[in-house]
Formats: C-alpha cells, sequence, structure tokens
C-alpha cells in the first residue's frame, strides 16, 4: 500500500504505521502463549472449579450463578485448548461456554435450546441492538454508550441513535446505558427477533441548568482524540456576550483557545482559526462569528449533540488539520410544545420545538439584534440648505428549522436548515468625534447632520445551509446514513468615502462560496469485536469573487479597477475504519481516508490509528494519524478598500497543494471517586505545507492592493511549516450542590517559512505556552452563582532590537527606523480576568424564568493588548500600550414555557 | 522521583520564552549613487539600542571601515572624510548602465552589495492646476477606526481630533521620456508633490496621493517617447474667503533598482518593520538612481 504514495516522507509514515498495526494485531498472540492446562477433578464444586479456572487460566467467564449453584463436576484433562478444557468441566451439565472473544466466554444454559445437529451451533446467538433515545423528547441520542457489565462489551451509538453488538449468545444481559447530561439507565434486556429502545432520563441535579458531563462507570468512552462537549455545562459558564453562546464557552475546555481577529475565531492545538471544521448536520459551515468575533452563531439551545475531534479524528472526518467541530441540529420534541425566549444585551433569541403527529417532529429558533431598533435604521436630516438620508442600520441574526421524520424504527428522515447574517449598513458624516459636545457619551443628534464629507460601509455577509439526512437500517448488522447538502457563504463589502469635496473613492467587493456535496455512510457490525465503519462523499466547491473600484482623485485624476476571480475544485473521498475489541480492556480502531482532487493527481492517504485501554480507573489512549486540509484562508494584506471582513478561501489545485499534518497524542482519564475526574493529554502535530505571510507585520495601509487573482494573492504568501506540542490537563469536582472545574494547557506552536530563510521555528502568532482557567460553582434550585478566573501568557509580538536612521533622495533629514531581526521574539504582559457571575431562577405561571447578570474583570485588570513603538530622532524610543476592556457587566433574561 | 522532577521541568521550561539578548550593533549602508552625478559618499552608521538617543554624529559613525567601491570593475578609492562619512579621492562620474559593487569590512564585519544605474531621468514640463475656491475636506484622521481601540472601549479611536475644514486641490502634471527601452531593465519610478507648507492635511493627503510608486512600464505613454503621473495634495485654507496660500512644491521624480523600490514600499511602517535592505550583511541601502526634480512657487 505504501508503494503507491509519491510522497517520501509519507511513504515513511505510512511504514511506520503499518508496523505500528502489525504489532498491535501481534501483541495479543506474542503475550498469551499456549501454556498446559492439567485439570484432574473428581465431584468437584462446579463454582469452585470456574473460579480456579479463571485464575489460573486468565480468561473471563461470565455467567449467572443459578447455572452452576450446586453443580458438581468431574473432569481429567491434559492439553492447551481452553475450550476442549471447559468443555471437559461442563459435560453433561447442559451447560456450554460460548466464545465472545479472545480468552472471554459466556456460560449459557443449553437444556432450553432445541439441540442442533452442529456442535458448533449448539447455543443460539443473537444480536443486542436498538436505538439510545431521549426518554422525553424521543431524540434520537448518537454517542451513546451501551454496555454490558458482565462482558465488559459495550458500543456507542451512531449518528442514528443505533447500536448493535452481534454474536451474543441469546440469554438476558443487564444493560447500561448512559449519555452525557443523562442518568444511566440500567435495565435487564433478553436478546430477542427485536430492536430495543434504551430511553434515557436528563439528568437535572439542584439547577436545571447544569448537567453533570460523563458517567464514569463505561470504560467505553468513544475515541481517542474525541471530546465530547458537555455543552450544558459550560454554556452555563460566563462569556464576553453575556449569552449562551456555544463557540465563546469552548474556550473553558484545555485544548481550545479563543482569539481575537477581525472575524473571531477559535484555535485548538496551536493551529490556526481555519484548521478547524465546523460542521452543523454534516455540512460545512464557512463562517461562525457575529459582529467581528463578539459572538458565535452557536446557540447551545438548538442543538442536541456537539463533539470536538481534535487530532486524530475518526476516518470519516478529514478536510481540516486541527479540529473538527461536528454539531446536530435538535430533532425536535415529540411531548409536546415547548420554548424558550431570551432577552440579552445585544439580542433576543427564540426557541420552539414539538410534534406534528406521531411520527414528525420540528424544531425552529431565532435570534436577532435590537440595536438597530432602537436607533433606527434610516435618519432623513435637514440643514435647510442640505438634505440627506443617513443610515445607522446594524444588525446581525441566526434562523434555523429541521423537520424529523420518522415512520418506523428503520428509517429516519431530517431536513435541517440554517442561516445567519450580519449587516452593517451605515451612512454617516465622516467626522462623528463630537463626542462629549452635547454632554452625553454617544451624541447622535451630533453625528446626524448633513456632510458634504461621508462615509459610507454596506457590509453584509450569510450563511446559507440546508442539508437532508436519511437514516436507514437496512439489517440488524447493516446501518446506513445518506446525507446531501448545500452550503452557501456569501459576502460583500461596498465602501463609498468622500474625505474630500471633489474627491471619492468607491469599492465593491463580494466573495461567493458554494458548497454541495453528497456523503454516505456504512455501519457494518461484522462482530462483536469488529465494527465497521466505511463510507464515500464527493463535494463540489466553487470560490468566486469580485472586485470593483474607483479611486476620483481629482476631476481629472482618477483609477478604477474592474476583476474577477474564480476557482472550483471537486473532492472525493473514501473512508474506511474498524473499531476493533480483542480483550475487555484494549479497543484498537484503525482507519484510512483516501482523498483526491477530480483533474488532479494527487492522491493523499490519510492513515489513522486510535488504541484504547481501559482499567479500572485509568483510561489510557493515544492516537496518530495524518490530515489534509484542501483549502487555504487568506485576505489582501495591503488594501484598505476590500477584504475587510471577508476572508477568502483559495482551494487546493494543480498549482496550490494542499496542506498537510501528522498528529500523534496520548491520554489519560482518571476517576478519583464518584466526584472527582481528571483528564491529562499530551499531543505534538507537524504541519507542512501552510501557507505563511509573506511579510508577517504587513498591515493593511494603503488604498490599492494587488487586486484578486490567485496570482496576486498568492504573491503575498509562502509554503511554511509548522509545529505545535503540548500538555493538558482537566479536573471537575462535583459535590452537592458545588463544582469546581480546572484546566489548564500548556504547550508551543511554532512555525517558519524555509522559502524567505528562516531556518529556525519561530512562534506562532497564538502561541500560548501556559494558560489556567478555573470556575467555581455553586448551584440551587433557585440561584447560580459563581467566580472565574482566566490566566495565560501574553500573545506573542514582534519586538524591535535596535534603531537607526538612513537618509532618502527625496528626504532632507535621514528618517528613522526600529530593527525588528526576528519575527515574535517577544510576547505581551499575561492576561488575567477574574469574573462573577449570578443567576436567579424562579416561576411566574406556566413560564420558568431566569435573571442573569454576569461581570467581567472584577478587578479592574489593565490587561495589555497591543504594543506600538513612537519615535523620532533623536530621542529615544517609547512604548505606547494599548488595553483591554476594563469591568463591564452583562444580563440576560430567559424565559421557559 | 528523579522522572517526577524532570517532568517538572520540562512543564516549566515550556513557558520560558527563550530570547537571547544579541549585540545590536549591526553596520547601517546609505549611498545612493544617481546617473550622470558624481559618486556620492557612502555614510556608515551603527545601530544602537531603543532606550538611547540616537544622534547623527560621532556617536552612531562607523569609523576605520575600509571601503572597496568598484564602479564597472575599477577599483575606486574611498577613504574616511567624515564622521562615518566615505568619500572617493576625486570626483568621478556614475555613467548611466554603470555596474556597482561594493564591500565593506568593518572589524569582523564584512558587508557586500551590488547594484546598478539607471539611466538618466529629466522631467521634461510640469503642469499645475488649483481649485478656483477652497473646498470641504478632512483635516485630519477620524476614518480609520482602530478594532483594538474600539475593543477597549477608547472613544478617541472614533475620530477625536478629527476636524473638517476646507482645502484648495493642487494638482500636478508631469512628463518625462522614456529612454530605457533599449536598457532592458525593469525599473521602478517614484514620483512625488512635496509642499512646503506649515500644515497638510493627513488623511485627505493619503486619498489624493501625492506621491506613487510604480514600475515604470505601467504608466502609460502620452505620445510616442513621454509618460506622465498626475497626482494632488490639498491645501487647508482657514475660510472660504481665504486665497491660496503661496507656497513652495518640489516636484521630484526618481528612476531606481526594485530594491530602492523595496525598501521604499517597505518604508511605510517604521514602527512594525524596518524596510528590506539590498545590503548583505547590514541594514540600509546601496543602489544606483535616477533623480530630477524641481522647486516652484504656487500661488
Amino acid at each position: 500500500m505504501c508503494a503507491i504514495l509519491q510522497n517520501q516522507s509519507l511513504r515513511k509514515y505510512c511504514a511506520v504505521l503499518c508496523v505500528a498495526v502489525a504489532i498491535v494485531w501481534a501483541i495479543p498472540s506474542s503475550i498469551v502463549r499456549a501454556q498446559v492446562i492439567e485439570i484432574d477433578i473428581v465431584s468437584e464444586s462446579l463454582q469452585r472449579v470456574l473460579d480456579t479456572f479463571t485464575v489460573t487460566q486468565r480468561v473471563d467467564l461470565v455467567y449467572a450463578e443459578r447455572l452452576v449453584e450446586g453443580r458438581i463436576v468431574t473432569c481429567n484433562y491434559a492439553g492447551t485448548d481452553i475450550e476442549r478444557a471447559l468443555a471437559c468441566i461442563l459435560d453433561n451439565q447442559n451447560l456450554q461456554a460460548v466464545r465472545v472473544r479472545r480468552r472471554q466466554y459466556v456460560l449459557v444454559d443449553t437444556s432450553t435450546d432445541s439441540v442442533p445437529n452442529s456442535t458448533e451451533d449448539r447455543v443460539r446467538m443473537g444480536a443486542l441492538r436498538g436505538f439510545v433515545t431521549d426518554a422525553t423528547s424521543q431524540e434520537i441520542l448518537p454517542g451513546a454508550h451501551v454496555y454490558l457489565p458482565e462482558l465488559s462489551i459495550g458500543a456507542i451509538s451512531n449518528e442514528g441513535g443505533y447500536f448493535a453488538m452481534p454474536a451474543l449468545p441469546v440469554g438476558q444481559y443487564l444493560v447500561s446505558a448512559s449519555f452525557l447530561g443523562y442518568a444511566s439507565l440500567d435495565t435487564l434486556i433478553a436478546i430477542s427477533e427485536e430492536s430495543v429502545m434504551l430511553a434515557l432520563e436528563r439528568r437535572a441535579v439542584e439547577s436545571e441548568t447544569v448537567v453533570v458531563t460523563s458517567d464514569r462507570r463505561d470504560p467505553y468512552e468513544v475515541s481517542p482524540g474525541v471530546r465530547e462537549i458537555p455543552v450544558d455545562l459550560i454554556s452555563g459558564f460566563p462569556g464576553l456576550p453575556g449569552e449562551a453562546d456555544l463557540l465563546q464557552s469552548l474556550h473553558w475546555l484545555p485544548s481550545v483557545q479563543r482569539v481575537r481577529t477581525n472575524q473571531g475565531g477559535l484555535v485548538v492545538r496551536g493551529g490556526e482559526p481555519d484548521q478547524i471544521q465546523y460542521l452543523i448536520d454534516g455540512a460545512p459551515i464557512y463562517h461562525m462569528w457575529h459582529v467581528g468575533g463578539l459572538l458565535s452563531i452557536y446557540q447551545p439551545e438548538v442543538f442536541k449533540d456537539v463533539r470536538l475531534y481534535r487530532g486524530s479524528f475518526p476516518a470519516e472526518y478529514g478536510g481540516r488539520l486541527s479540529a473538527v467541530l461536528d454539531a446536530e441540529l435538535k430533532d425536535g420534541t415529540q411531548e409536546g410544545i415547548t420554548g424558550l425566549v431570551g432577552v440579552g444585551l445585544f439580542s433576543a433569541r427564540l426557541f420552539v420545538e414539538g410534534p406534528i403527529g406521531n411520527e414528525v417532529s420540528f424544531m425552529m429558533s431565532g435570534r436577532r439584534s435590537y440595536l438597530d431598533r432602537i436607533i433606527g435604521r434610516k435618519h432623513p436630516v435637514d440643514d435647510g440648505v442640505t438634505r440627506d438620508t443617513l443610515r445607522t442600520g446594524i444588525y446581525l441574526y441566526d434562523v434555523s428549522a429541521k423537520l424529523a421524520w420518522r415512520p418506523s424504527l428503520q428509517h429516519r428522515l431530517t431536513l435541517g436548515v440554517y442561516g445567519s447574517a450580519d449587516d452593517l449598513d451605515i451612512r454617516l458624516p465622516i467626522n462623528i468625534s463630537r463626542i462629549g459636545e452635547s454632554g452625553s457619551i454617544l451624541p447622535l443628534a451630533s453625528w446626524l447632520r448633513p456632510s458634504s464629507l461621508i462615509v459610507e460601509f454596506d457590509t453584509r455577509w450569510s450563511n446559507r445551509l440546508a442539508s437532508a439526512r436519511y437514516h436507514y437500517l437496512y439489517a440488524d448488522r447493516f446501518f446506513l446514513s445518506a446525507t446531501a447538502y448545500a452550503t452557501s457563504y456569501r459576502a460583500h463589502e461596498r465602501i463609498f468615502l468622500r474625505p474630500v469635496a471633489t474627491s471619492s473613492i468607491s469599492s465593491k467587493y463580494a466573495v461567493d462560496i458554494l458548497d454541495m456535496g453528497i456523503k454516505l455512510d456504512l455501519d457494518y457490525y461484522l462482530s462483536l469485536t469488529h465494527h465497521i465503519q466505511a463510507g464515500a462523499s464527493i463535494v463540489q466547491r466553487s470560490f468566486s469573487s469580485e472586485l470593483g473600484a474607483l479611486i476620483l482623485q481629482t476631476n481629472s485624476i482618477s483609477e478604477s479597477t474592474d476583476e474577477e476571480s474564480r476557482l472550483d475544485n471537486t473532492e472525493i473521498v473514501l473512508h474506511i475504519q474498524d473499531t476493533w475489541k480483542p480483550t475487555r480492556r484494549l479497543q484498537v480502531q484503525p482507519g484510512l481516508r483516501i482523498s483526491r482532487l477530480l483533474g488532479g493527481n494527487d492522491l493523499r492517504l490519510s492513515p489513522r490509528l486510535g488504541i484504547r485501554y481501559a482499567l479500572d480507573r485509568v483510561i489510557l489512549r493515544a492516537a496518530a494519524g495524518v490530515n489534509v486540509q484542501y483549502l487555504h484562508q487568506v485576505r489582501d494584506r495591503y488594501s484598505v478598500l476590500y477584504d475587510l471582513i471577508a476572508y477568502r478561501w483559495v482551494p487546493a489545485s494543480r498549482s496550490v497543494k494542499p496542506s498537510q499534518s501528522y498528529h500523534g497524542s496520548a491520554s489519560g482519564d482518571l476517576s478519583l471517586g464518584t466526584n472527582l475526574t481528571a483528564g491529562i493529554a499530551m499531543y505534538v502535530q507537524r504541519t507542512e505545507g501552510l501557507l505563511l505571510p509573506r511579510d508577517e507585520e504587513q498591515t493593511k495601509d494603503g488604498l490599492r492592493g494587488p487586486g484578486i487573482s490567485l496570482a496576486a494573492i498568492l504573491g503575498q504568501y509562502t509554503r511554511g511549516e509548522a509545529l505545535a506540542y503540548g500538555l493538558e490537563g482537566s479536573l471537575q469536582y462535583e459535590r452537592g450542590a458545588n463544582m469546581v472545574w480546572v484546566s489548564y494547557a500548556a504547550g508551543r506552536s511554532r512555525s517558519r517559512a524555509p522559502l524567505l530563510g528562516e531556518k529556525n521555528l519561530r512562534p506562532t502568532r497564538y502561541d500560548v505556552p501556559q494558560r489556567l482557567e478555573i470556575v467555581l460553582q455553586r448551584n440551587t434550585r433557585s440561584w447560580t452563582y459563581g467566580l472565574t478566573g482566566q490566566w495565560r501568557s501574553g500573545y506573542p509580538i514582534t519586538v524591535p532590537e535596535a534603531r537607526y536612521a538612513v537618509g532618502d533622495p527625496l528626504s532632507e533629514e535621514p528618517r528613522g527606523f526600529l530593527y525588528f531581526p526576528k519575527i515574535n521574539n517577544g510576547r505581551l504582559p499575561p492576561y488575567v480576568n477574574y469574573g462573577l457571575q449570578g443567576a436567579y431562577r424562579f416561576n411566574a405561571g406556566f413560564v420558568s424564568m431566569q435573571v442573569s447578570l454576569e461581570i467581567n474583570n472584577i478587578t479592574f485588570r489593565r490587561n495589555i493588548v497591543r504594543q506600538t513603538y513612537t519615535f523620532e530622532i533623536p530621542e529615544p524610543v517609547s512604548v505606547m500600550s494599548t488595553y483591554g476592556m476594563p469591568a463591564y457587566p452583562l444580563f440576560e433574561l430567559v424565559a421557559r414555557f | 522521583m528523579k522522572f517526577r522532577y524532570a517532568i517538572l521541568v520540562i512543564f516549566f521550561l515550556m513557558g520560558c520564552e527563550a530570547v537571547h539578548p544579541e549585540d545590536t550593533s549591526l553596520l547601517v549602508v546609505e549611498s545612493y549613487v544617481a546617473a550622470g552625478q558624481p559618486l556620492p559618499p557612502l555614510t556608515l552608521r551603527r545601530t544602537a539600542p531603543l532606550e538611547a538617543k540616537y544622534d547623527l554624529d560621532q556617536s552612531t559613525a562607523a569609523t576605520g571601515a575600509r571601503v572597496e567601491f568598484m564602479l564597472q570593475g575599477s577599483l575606486i578609492p574611498y577613504t574616511m572624510q567624515g564622521a562615518g562619512i566615505y568619500a572617493p579621492l576625486e570626483p568621478i562620474t556614475a555613467i548611466p548602465g554603470a555596474e556597482l559593487d561594493l564591500r565593506v569590512y568593518w572589524g569582523d564585519h564584512v558587508i557586500m552589495a551590488n547594484s546598478r544605474v539607471p539611466p538618466a531621468v529629466s522631467l521634461d514640463s510640469v503642469s499645475i492646476e488649483v481649485s478656483d475656491t477652497p473646498i470641504p475636506g478632512l483635516i485630519l484622521d477620524s476614518v480609520f477606526v482602530d478594532p483594538l481601540l474600539v475593543d477597549s472601549l477608547g472613544l478617541r479611536a472614533l475620530g477625536a481630533n478629527a476636524r473638517e475644514g476646507l482645502v484648495y486641490l493642487v494638482e500636478a502634471t508631469l512628463y518625462w521620456t522614456d529612454n530605457t527601452e533599449r536598457d532592458g531593465d525593469d525599473w521602478w519610478l517614484r514620483t512625488q508633490l512635496l509642499p512646503r507648507l506649515g500644515q497638510s492635511p493627513r488623511l485627505s493627503n493619503f486619498f489624493l496621493s501625492p506621491e506613487a510608486l510604480q514600475r515604470e512600464r505601467s504608466v502609460p505613454f502620452v505620445n510616442a517617447e513621454q509618460r506622465s503621473w498626475s497626482g494632488a495634495y490639498a491645501v487647508q485654507v482657514p475660510s472660504s474667503s481665504n486665497q491660496l496660500p503661496a507656497h513652495g512644491l518640489r516636484i521630484s521624480i526618481v528612476r531606481g533598482t526594485s530594491a530602492y523600490a523595496q525598501f521604499v514600499s517597505g518604508s511605510s511602517n517604521p514602527g512594525e518593520s524596518e524596510p528590506p535592505s539590498n545590503v548583505t550583511g547590514a541594514l540600509g541601502i546601496f543602489t544606483g538612481l535616477a533623480i530630477d526634480s524641481l522647486t516652484i512657487e504656487v500661488q
């Protein structure tokens, strides 16, 4: 397989991976060597014999005590075959030891079965299969754990909520089902022909808003690298917008970091914001943030399941280097019409869900800001000479809806739509600086006046997504999922500026992205120890952008630009993965993802391997994998006329190679009693084929840029490589109404551009060596109050090391310069923020109300967010600091009905 | 136990930023060899620490250097004739098209640079137009809202100090002959209008572009031989009844190498990055260029 790879390093990596897989396969057989079994017993207690046998032969033997009580056995056996030895022990007892997997057997009573002809078929085999659902809303629950404690065997429900454990001896089993935020369900289930429904109750503790994260009884956690997000828990933590916001809340996880860009963003484990793939109902989303990153498009109440895959993804995921955030919209409850109304500092939101008959349910939600409703969108102004209409249209919205139809257990069809947009429509006099003239902080009236010097911004971006998903239980062991989607991102920027009465600048810039894809996934439950997942997908991506600009300097001097750019690519992906459970403690998950661009000759293989080993209180995981990203996010770095809010994506092609990362991680989760859980993880990731800016410090400071052609954009970037590594730890303590959450991350993220002569790796712009976050919270029936603390290293900055002066033939005096020999060679002071939060809940008729208040930066710390340098020859250089936000309160009112 | 300590040490070190102070005393080279002009002096200075004053005198001069200047393959002896000023013993004219090669030995430092003298350039003619009456114009910046300042509720970011006023627009058009056709090199052209005014409306001038840097071959021809460029600048007046203040205007044109163009374009943010240098082992610039300028009185 490795021989067909063209890339030498990839070939080397593949070879190493193959050897590793071979070793893993070989481990059980090499460790467990055949040993001689000698049994010579006469009229002994069967129970005692089996106890001795399991200890001496290191086998798991599962049986009901009633089967062996009072039985006396006689056996004489010498040999190396465990199954023959067990057959000897159980001879004439109407009992049979049925092998479940290596060195694990179930004792079944054969007296109740018809006696078959074949010895191998003496025991009837069956499958435990079914769906995990929410007991109240009847929503399916993907990712739930179903576990047979007696056999130490488990399964995880797939995206259709289905699970299957085939090849089990027919009988009754104790089944434990659990899901994040739900109470565990322990029940006795007899294997039959029918699928079972495991309905889990939401686990409400003292508070309605906080739900316990996970149940440690089940060691069958999900794959290595996966982080199930305790949505209900972390969305209860304070955040900047003061409103429930899923992405804002993610930074409380140790591997996720909130970063400042003009678009907002998250980075995972030292990556870049564009290295995270955001999926809603299986469809990608390109823009996740409102108001330059103030809040995200993710409202927590809209989603039923959110998973963050870090570094080593399962084979079905790919296309990004550092993480995948897979969120699924709620289907809607079958219980009855319920909903929520929330009013926050910036926006109001509404959420409604309910049934439409017995087979159909719906969910609808919407959020909209209301600043424009308060200050108005259009303002006619008239000073007796000039009439004008000024505009202050600023708003954002999110809408989502889903329809779920489930005519039977075998079929489920969902249709989901999602939309979000920001609109900034402003026409104002350029000079709005008369602050204080009217005695108020925001003298709107002084702004709204006719003026010959005008600034207009009409910028708007929007996401549109439509997704149809069909789940089909073809047979007990076959589960099919088909997804078709279309998702678009559109942004336009229109600027008009008249700084001088006879001069003006107008520009129009638009970016359009349209993705259309089809995905087919198959779950095949081969045996108790093998679960095969395979699939194929094809996605067509179209990227287009337009730029038109007219710079009218005087009546006779003008300059215009009119450009168009269009790029397309089609990506085909095949993936396969086996979840193999050779022993009750060990799980191995090898996978392979094959991707290729249509019309290209660059076939990429992305092998993945995950290993999990469960001890009684500790779960150890290790994972390694290769990820490929076929998109690069770029922007013009020169012109102030375009690319202000709309980043462009450049798809990989013959001339633009995809970037590729090699990731390895190891982690451990420790359960210390019922109240305390802790986790630790280490990771390393090497990335190649990145596009790094040629001039990291270049800022938009000119009217004209190189344009929007691919060559013009790529000319501002060069290929680079990166290395990220780190250590993460988290701790959660819960006792009664009290909760403590601590997350710590230490890591480095470095990059270099060899083509620019950089020999050594240097810190990336988001390199944060250490980060510590703490939440202390108390939840009672009516109150939630708590204290939060955030501490992190400051962001890297480029610091000058010397100063000098050089003359210019057009200057009379030499001009001073600072010497910046290294990029990101310094660092801002540490960032510290302490916050307080409080929420009070009460009932008003049939409505449950909650009033929340948060105060950030209660210590009034002046966090430095930027440093600049000023100097004039011959005076010494002085440093100017820009400070972060002072203490600020945020509130929200939520009504649930 | 040792292993545990080792982990702790590694853990601690991960949080440390290893910044080693370096010897920042680098050599700074400055020399513009103009076509048709005598070879200019070569200025050698040293960099200085940030916290120190930077006087253009003996304190920053690089003395005791050995300069090897080659003009079209001939060694021109240069000697120090002032604090960090090295000049040829005899006046020698830099002919257009000449190859330039420089080596400087200063202590343990050896620096190298090379360039070429472009064809000479001269302003054939200039035309000036002034608006009849003053018109409204923005005097200071209030447009470029700094998002970082807004985040920090720095209301000054919304344009404190911004002011609307009245300005005269002065438009100048330069004409020159393009004689580079046979040369084959890709020359850059820098044009500049520099009014001698006490106050200059910064933002208005940002949009009016009284200065340009572009490839010469991208500048349109106005006839078979001549190219032209037009620029404008604003002159602030207190009221609409004021006449255009009489002022001097220097009009310049520079034909330069791509190294010169990179140096000029990279000089726009001296607080964020230094201009790219074409000198190996030092900062600064060593380049050939052609220059012409004239100063007129506008009234």
